[in-house]
């Protein structure tokens, strides 16, 4: 009964959200920088990742990732059979939808299917410092943050007409251009801005062919992926139906996630 | 002072407290008049463009917000989708509305090719050194020169943007002065992490914000583990022909309580050790002052240096050391220890043929000049520095000498014979120079400079020159021409100057005293070796005496887009002279009016643009006062018969700057006319291979159009800076030769251009080329007798890296020129192979410079009518093994 309340108020829920669609006004490059393991001070895994800003919605994802799917896709398109190699450099599959209007978080995730999620929105506390800089030629202001159990500088600026931030550090008027934590070891750099030009791209709060869940039910069955991941593909991909396969570029039976030693959340809050 | 401060923050706290609260309000609408929702209204300052406060707008389009201050802010409503709104916020108004219209999204494109490469932060831009460096570099000087936006010229001069750096910083501090080449060949490039370009620097700290300052200074940002240790390098090298070297060692510390950079060098293989320690220019060439100071007065007949680097051309052996200490003794005060020592000989084998085209003759003189010169210069220097944000003082106390002796062995049209040089220049002065802050906006400014400097001067010509003038037609053995100059100067200077808002006004008082004696003549040695003094003609003791006194008001406009900035001094000048052979004694007075005006106008984001102009009255220096006759040199004898003229100089910049640090383009350009004008002129005789110089009266105009230009631009794909200058200088003059006046116009064009490329680590290029013209007319008689003169240098430098340890560098240098048609080229290879030990941070190395071992190179000058073709020595094959160190 409890089971039965809970899905039906999810489902509720997630139809006051599940309507909204967006046109995306401008595009904001970002060079994220992340060093996963603080005894190699110099070593930082770098990834391209994008803003699209909308009126009220913003979707955040990987550039490198959303190029590793196009090339599978010309991979699918060109051949009956294909391969997907996960060796290479490390992409975020994870894409972020945020509603700035309603203030709020939907995570799309990609673990062979597709899922989508509410998260929480990010209450992030913000000190506006009186320190000033340029970033691409545009005039930002420096504030303060606590978010995840890191201090975050943030640089933003309302000299443009957008409206977002990388990741999920939220709650800044304008845009954020630049932010890394006060060691430097998560940072986000500004890498250019361009307007959307020719056909309309769209953000959508409801992503199609995605399925519904929640963060727990999500995160519980990415845990089951982790600790045996051929098993959960071939569950999976037995039930799309596909003559998939999978290689994968280390020891194919024994692969073992690696768990970061300095994550990008360090706590919940 | 104290009970003043204490008032003051007093009064501070209390206005905090009752602005405190200010709030401001309005509500922000759509052109239809419809409540806009989520609109980020926010409260900048307007001086920073920082973010003060904001708030979004409710559900009504209304927003409330709390200021601590309302005065130089504005505020701006944003929305996606909508145009921006901004407004001044004025003290008495607390309702802002707003009436937002939708628009195309206005976003000026920007793309970040290559992250933190160059950046810029308020007035300062980072250039990431890392990311501009070469294998093969290994001081910062290396790096600093093929930076985009910066030149460095040969003598070592750093430029930004078209216009010479006012100060070089280590890590914030001055350590060397003017004298900063030192650093730029001392510091290895591994201790930096940043140069960094301070634009609109102004060095004086209480007047930051307050007086602007067009000039731009650099600063090396060291990495923090270059700070808590004393480090160094050195190298040593040694090879073929026998007992060619070099060597140096550099012991630097950047440590919080002592700063040094201390240097030992030596060479016999064309290294210019000069440059290092001496007096980079620190002011743009159109807005520096006129006076000189003691200059040498008799030498040896020398050629003007070619367009090659110096290392190919110049038999040397010189020595430096270099000491320089900095002592914080606070956050704001410090002292400076300067010392060098500077052991040079100079050894030339020259010969020279120069052709004056005279309006009714073609006079031809040829020498053959086998010389050396030795000089020892000595500099000394103690500095105290209190830089705060209220207080600034500065004293130095300097002593320099110069002291020269050589001979020569000279083979000319007449004769051959030999010559010895003595000087010995010495200078002791003392600069103070106080700034003080007071209440109500003055400020307070008081410098004074004290310098005595002394020049005892011998020229032995070894036989007997010119009987027909200095010896009744009589031969003789031996002439010696001595000449001594004293002088003293001070200089006194008060300016009281006060801010109201946007104005500053200041009033400024200068008082120049000067006192300088001339004593020169001339022995003769007989044939019977009995000497006698020459009489009158050739003698002389000239006792001058200057007063000056300049004073005026100058006013300040600025705001955030422009600065004007007017001078308007009057200089009253009360010059006293006596000749004490002539037994006159000449007393003059004289008034003028020498304004300035300057104009700074930001034009945008990226571009300003200089709009300068200024009048002065000029007067001779002393010793074209000289009558009695001197022998400058075995060629060249002065004399005079005229009294203190007083001439003018007007000159008008326009100048345009263009940067913009995201795609890394630099662009500068500037154009000066100048017009002149002086009562005399000088008179050239030509009689018997003699020159002989007289002033002469004549109302002497010439004017001069210089257009000077440089660009530069990183292009990514192919990690390239690529740089390009053009100049031009349209001179029209006069030139009296043998009692005939003749009207010229010089034209000369230089275009420069390089290509300073990295594509892979594996392999770097850099190819630079010059181009100058250069043609002289004479006006009076329409024709161009000494033709088009054409320069070409080309020079070609590639470096491959075999490994990370292991590169080969080859490097061509051409030059080719062409003038009447005859035309000579020269080419010359040099190439190098280096094996790097990091372990030991050791590098290996073989050299050979020379390698088709060119000997002699002839190459033409012109100026004015004179055609000079100069036949230089070259240094020749050099085989060096090379081991440098870092410790």
């Amino acid at each position: 009964m409890k089971t039965f309340i809970t899905i039906v108020l999810v489902l509720i829920k997630v139809n006051t959200f599940a309507q909204q669609k967006d046109n995306v006004v401008g595009k904001v490059f970002y060079t994220f920088k992340h060093m996963s393991d603080t005894t190699q001070q110099n070593s930082y895994r770098e990834e391209n990742m994008k803003l699209y800003v909308g009126k009220s919605l913003n979707e955040y994802f990987s550039a490198d990732q959303e190029k590793k799917d196009s090339l599978r896709l010309k991979q699918i398109e060109s051949g009956g059979g294909f391969v997907i190699n996960t060796g290479g450099k490390k992409t975020t599959a994870t894409q972020i939808l945020t509603d700035k209007v309603t203030k709020k978080i939907i995570i799309k995730e990609s673990l062979i299917k597709k899922y989508y999620y509410e998260d929480a929105y990010p209450n992030i506390i913000w000190k506006i410092t009186s320190e000033v800089k340029e970033i691409g030629d545009i005039k930002c202001t420096k504030a303060e943050g606590n978010y995840k159990g890191r201090v975050y500088y943030a640089w933003f600026t309302t000299e443009l007409p957008l409206t977002g931030a990388p990741w999920k550090l939220l709650g800044l008027p304008g845009l954020v251009l630049e932010a890394y934590d006060t060691k430097k070891q998560v940072m986000f750099l500004f890498a250019g801005i361009e307007k959307n030009h020719g056909k309309i791209s769209e953000i959508n709060l409801e992503p199609p062919g995605a399925i519904k869940t929640t963060k727990k039910d999500y995160l519980q069955m990415e845990t089951v992926a982790k600790s045996d991941p051929m098993g959960f593909i071939n569950s999976t991909a037995a039930d799309a139906g596909s003559g998939l396969q999978l290689s994968t570029s280390g020891a194919n039976g024994n692969f073992k996630p690696k768990k970061p030693s300095n994550p990008v959340e360090l706590k919940d809050n | 002072m104290n009970i003043f401060f204490k008032v003051f923050f007093v009064l501070l706290f209390c206005s905090f407290n009752l602005k405190a609260q200010f709030k401001i309000n309005g509500n922000v609408k759509d052109a239809l008049g419809k409540n806009l929702k989520d609109v980020t209204v926010s409260v900048n300052n307007s001086t920073t463009k920082g973010i003060i406060a904001y708030f979004i707008t409710d559900e009504k389009g209304n927003y409330i917000i709390t200021l601590p201050s309302m005065s130089n802010v504005f505020i701006r409503a944003s929305y996606v989708g909508f145009n921006n709104e901004e407004n001044v916020i004025s003290d008495k108004v607390f309702v802002y509305n707003f009436k937002l219209t939708e628009g195309e999204v206005n976003l000026t494109e920007v793309k970040v090719k290559a992250q933190n490469m160059l950046t810029k932060n308020g007035d300062t831009l980072n250039y990431n050194v890392k990311k501009f460096s070469k294998t093969q570099d290994r001081t910062i000087g290396d790096v600093i020169k093929n930076l985009p936006g910066i030149t460095v010229n040969s003598s070592g001069t750093i430029s930004y943007n078209g216009r010479p750096i006012n100060k070089f910083y280590i890590d914030g501090d001055d350590l060397l002065g003017e004298k900063y080449a030192l650093a730029s060949n001392s510091i290895p490039l591994d201790a930096v992490e940043a140069v960094q370009v301070l634009e609109n620097h102004q060095p004086v700290k209480m007047l930051e914000n307050k007086v602007f300052s067009d000039d731009g200074a650099l600063n090396i940002k060291l990495k923090e583990s270059a700070r808590l240790k004393v480090f160094g390098s050195g190298n040593i090298s040694a090879g073929l022909p026998l007992y060619s070297g070099e060597g140096r060692v550099n012991a630097l510390a950047f440590k919080r309580k002592i700063k040094f950079i201390n240097t030992y060098a030596f060479n016999n293989i064309g290294v210019d050790l000069n440059t290092d320690v001496q007096s980079q220019n620190t002011n743009a060439p159109w807005l520096q002052a006129i006076d000189k100071n003691v200059t040498n007065l008799l030498g040896f007949t020398s050629l003007p240096n070619p367009v090659l680097p110096f290392k190919y051309y110049t038999n040397n052996i010189s020595h430096l050391a270099a000491l320089n200490f900095l002592l914080p003794i606070s956050k704001t005060k410090n002292i400076r220890f300067n010392l060098h020592w500077l052991p040079n000989k100079i050894s030339t084998d020259t010969k020279s043929t120069n052709t004056f085209y005279l309006q009714n003759d073609t006079i031809k003189q040829y020498e053959n000049q086998i010389s050396y010169l030795k000089s020892k210069a000595l500099f000394f220097g103690l500095t105290y520095l209190n830089n705060s944000s209220k207080f600034y003082l500065q004293n130095r106390l300097s002593f320099e000498s110069h002291l020269d002796n050589g001979a020569s062995n000279i083979e000319n049209e007449l004769t051959n014979f030999r010559q010895s040089l003595g000087r010995n220049n010495s200078t002791i002065q003392n600069d103070f120079l106080l700034k003080q802050a007071s209440k109500k906006q003055y400020l307070f400014e008081v410098s004074s400079n004290i310098k005595y400097s002394t020049n005892p001067e011998n020229l032995s010509i070894g036989y007997g020159i010119y009987p027909w003038l200095l010896n009744n037609n009589i031969n003789f053995r031996q002439a010696d021409q001595y000449a001594k100059q004293h002088s003293i100067t001070s200089n006194t200077m008060f300016s009281l100057s006060r801010q109201i808002k946007k104005f500053t006004t200041a009033i400024k008082a200068e008082y120049f005293l000067e006192n300088i004696n001339y004593q020169t003549g001339i022995n003769l040695t007989q044939t019977d070796n009995s000497t006698t003094l020459l009489g009158d003609k050739f003698l002389n003791d000239l006792n001058w005496f200057q007063q000056r006194l300049k004073i005026g008001p100058s006013v300040d406009y600025k705001t955030n887009k422009m600065n004007l900035s007017i001078t308007l001094p009057v200089v009253l000048r009360d010059i006293n002279y006596d000749d004490e052979i002539l037994t006159k004694s000449i007393s003059i007075d004289r008034f003028s009016f020498h304004p300035e005006v300057k104009a700074n106008l930001e034009l945008g984001r990226y571009s300003k643009l200089l709009v300068a102009a200024r009048r002065q009255t000029n007067i001779p220096t002393p010793q074209d006062l000289l009558f009695g006759g001197i022998l400058h040199s075995y060629r060249l004898l002065s004399q005079n018969n005229q009294e203190v003229q007083f001439g003018t100089f007007n000159s008008i910049t326009l100048s345009f700057a263009y940067r913009n640090p995201i795609k890394i383009i630099f662009f500068n350009t500037a154009i000066i006319y100048s017009k002149s004008y002086s009562p005399i002129i000088s008179n050239t005789i030509f009689n018997s291979g003699m020159l002989l110089t007289k002033q002469e009266y004549f109302d002497n105009l010439s004017n001069r159009l210089l257009v000077l230009s440089n660009f530069s631009k990183y292009i990514f794909p192919i990690k390239a800076t690529i740089k390009a200058g053009y100049s031009a200088s349209v001179l029209d003059y006069n030139q009296v030769q043998n009692n005939v006046i003749t009207k010229l116009k010089s034209i000369s064009n230089n275009f420069s251009t390089s290509i300073n490329s990295k594509p892979v680590w594996y392999f770097n290029t850099e190819l630079s080329v010059s181009y100058l013209t250069s043609l002289t007319k004479n006006i009076s008689l329409k024709n161009n007798i000494t033709g088009v003169n054409k320069v070409i240098s080309t020079v070609l430098q590639s470096t491959y890296n075999v490994n990370e340890n292991f590169y080969l560098q080859a490097e061509a240098n051409h030059l080719y020129q062409s003038n009447n048609g005859n035309s000579n080229k020269l080419i010359l290879f040099d190439a190098k192979l280096n094996y790097t030990i990091k372990k030991t941070k050791t590098d290996i190395g073989f050299k050979a410079m020379n390698i088709f071992n060119e000997r002699r190179f002839i190459i033409t000058d012109i100026d004015g009518l004179q055609v000079s073709s100069n036949d230089f020595w070259l240094r020749p094959l050099t085989l060096l093994l090379n081991v440098s160190f870092r410790f």
